[in-house]
């Protein structure tokens, strides 16, 4: 922990964790939705619990946190070459943050009332 | 002259496998480095210190050591950067130490040979015919990665090495995708092989330390990065070609 980098990185990690995690309670809610109906109300009720919603919560942090990081670095990743000079980092994020802008906006357009 | 400043040496003997740190207080200048402390203390209160340098410009990477915990190359480094110190001096982590500051290459240099740091050919062109030509762009794509200059404190950063000794490395693993992009190559599928083995670039869990902590910003981990993409390239386009040939 004397590096700030190496904690990000344990940080990056483990927030891919709680990702996995909100995978599995999602698939449970398509599981559920197969189901009869009262097991969906009760995983409905399960969700609305005050622990879910606080992992929830958590998780949207976590996966906001992993996204932001993950596009961030692409550039690193990416040596992309125009006229013998090499496309800004900035160029190669920026689509990334748009287009993950636009898919959560979408999200929250669908979802929200 | 005028200033005091204490240095906390680490000093190792092999024989005796003893370890302690060492206080030298000592006068120093203004434009002093580490390095200059160092080789102050060898020729002027103790000679038995034992440190490796050679040309005091940051060009030969003999002189990485850690200082204050961090990995640093010491002819770069002023010691008024670290005041009013102390500044404690250890030997480059992650490596056998030799003696007090001076570590064992011996692994490194064998991580080195086995990448094929040199240009390959299928076949040498007669030197009658002249020297293998290479526009400015191609030359762009890999110039920042020659400038490494071994120091291995990409090496002493990285905490992939020192939990799996094998990992080739970040210094290493960047020449290899340096000549892997120089146009005048023809051994990238070669240097693949060793690179994309379990001891090669998937290894790396892009921490990013290395590139922080070299003193000639070639960022070994982007190139780490760079030569991943290469490589599932390379597999995609060898699993293409092998279906192709099956028809």
């Amino acid at each position: 922990m004397r590096r700030p980098r190496y904690c990000m990185v344990f940080v990056r990690e483990v927030t891919a964790i709680f990702v996995v995690a909100y995978v599995i309670v999602l698939l449970s809610l398509v599981v559920s939705v197969g189901g009869d109906p009262e097991s969906y109300e009760a995983f409905r009720d399960f969700l609305a619990s005050p622990g879910m919603l606080v992992f929830g919560v958590i998780t949207l942090l976590f996966t906001l946190f992993h996204s932001v990081t993950f596009i961030s670095l692409i550039p690193r990743g990416m040596a992309v070459w125009r006229n013998g000079k090499r496309v800004p980092a900035s160029t190669i994020a920026g689509p990334g943050f748009v287009v993950f802008a636009a898919v959560v906006a979408v999200v929250l357009l669908v979802l929200l009332p | 002259m005028g200033s005091k400043v204490t240095f906390e040496v680490f000093r190792f003997d092999s024989e005796t496998e003893e370890s302690s740190y060492q206080d030298f207080e000592m006068e120093y200048e203004d434009e002093w480095v580490i390095l200059d402390g160092l080789n102050y203390i060898k020729g002027f209160i103790d000679g038995s210190l034992s440190h490796r340098w050679s040309c005091r410009m940051g060009v030969c990477g003999s002189c990485g050591m850690i200082v204050n915990g961090y990995p640093t190359l010491t002819c770069s480094t002023f010691i008024r950067d670290y005041l009013p110190g102390p500044i404690r001096v250890e030997p480059l982590t992650n490596f056998k130490v030799e003696r007090d500051l001076i570590v064992n290459l011996d692994d490194f240099l064998r991580k080195l040979q086995q990448i094929s740091p040199w240009i390959v050919r299928d076949e040498e062109r007669a030197i009658e015919h002249g020297e293998y030509l290479q526009t400015p762009a191609e030359l762009a794509t890999f110039k920042q990665f020659t400038l490494c200059i071994n120091c291995m404190l990409c090496y002493s950063a990285c905490p992939v090495v020192s939990h799996e000794l094998n990992f080739i490395g970040p210094a290493v693993l960047t020449l290899g995708h340096r000549y892997n992009l120089d146009s005048r190559d023809q051994g990238a599928d070669m240097r693949l092989d060793e690179m994309l083995s379990s001891d090669g670039i998937w290894s790396c869990t892009f921490v990013g330390e290395c590139s922080q902590v070299c003193p000639k910003h070639v960022d070994p981990a982007g190139a780490i990065q760079q030569s991943k993409v290469s490589g599932v390239m390379a597999y995609f386009k060898s699993f293409v070609m092998s279906s192709g040939s099956r028809e």
